[in-house]
């Protein structure tokens, strides 16, 4: 029994020093709070310039304007226009098939298979209209 | 309504899980167009762009595997009902005319 007490106590004893630390350690950052403003200041402001510096350099990085000037390879060109033509076929097919769905799940999946396809085929007709084959790109 | 347009066409024969079957095929097809194009690919936005439309492709195909398996048209944990159910749609399509 007297453990048992006294290994409460001890407990309790350990939760006050626990709260006074922290007391300490709060004081000390107030006291520290100068310093730590100036460190934030500075973090933020090597952060903003990192950020500036990466959009700069992105365009190196990233082959930027590669594809305004020379457009997309011939290879990419073919794969573009498999894609496209299988992407039609599917997009018109789902939109037959959900006029003959009867189940409302199915019906609902179908449109938004065809729906997110149409806006699919719309970007890489774009990027396929960028093709070395056409002859206004030559 | 679209009981008459089917018999009209011909095709009573396409039901749900004939659709549900396609559309699988379809996104699976596409996935599999979709990653090969990517290994391909060099300029950056055509990159870009495979990986966001191999993205969704892969989310609806998840969406039409789940809802298959739910209906019971579609067993990944079960491969002899699957065998069965196949058969047994090949023995439909065989009595067909």
């Amino acid at each position: 029994m007297w453990s048992k007490i006294l290994s409460y106590t001890s407990n309790y004893i350990s939760v006050i020093y626990f709260i006074s630390d922290y007391c300490m350690w709060l004081l000390l950052l107030t006291k520290s709070q100068r310093r730590l403003n100036l460190i934030n200041r500075l973090f933020y402001f090597v952060r903003i310039i990192s950020k500036i510096f990466q959009i700069l350099s992105k365009d190196k990085i990233k082959g930027g304007d590669r594809l305004s000037e020379l457009g997309i390879t011939p290879r990419e060109s073919l794969d573009l226009h498999e894609i496209i033509v299988f992407k039609t076929l599917c997009a018109t097919k789902a939109t037959t098939m959900n006029l003959l769905a009867k189940d409302k799940e199915l019906k609902e999946l179908l449109q938004a298979d065809a729906n997110a396809a149409k806006e699919h085929i719309k970007e890489l007709r774009d990027l396929l209209k960028t093709s070395p084959f056409l002859k206004e790109n030559n | 309504m679209t009981n008459i347009i089917q018999n009209i066409a011909g095709m009573n024969k396409m039901t749900d899980e004939i659709i549900a079957y396609d559309s699988l095929i379809g996104t699976k097809a596409g996935v599999k167009a979709y990653s090969l194009a990517l290994t391909e690919a060099y300029s950056q936005e055509v990159r870009d762009t495979y990986s966001r439309h191999l993205d969704a492709a892969i989310k609806a195909h998840e969406k039409i595997v789940n809802y298959m398996v739910e209906k019971n048209y579609y067993f990944p944990r079960d491969p002899e009902q699957q065998i069965n159910y196949d058969l047994k749609g090949v023995d439909t399509l065989l009595e067909m005319e």
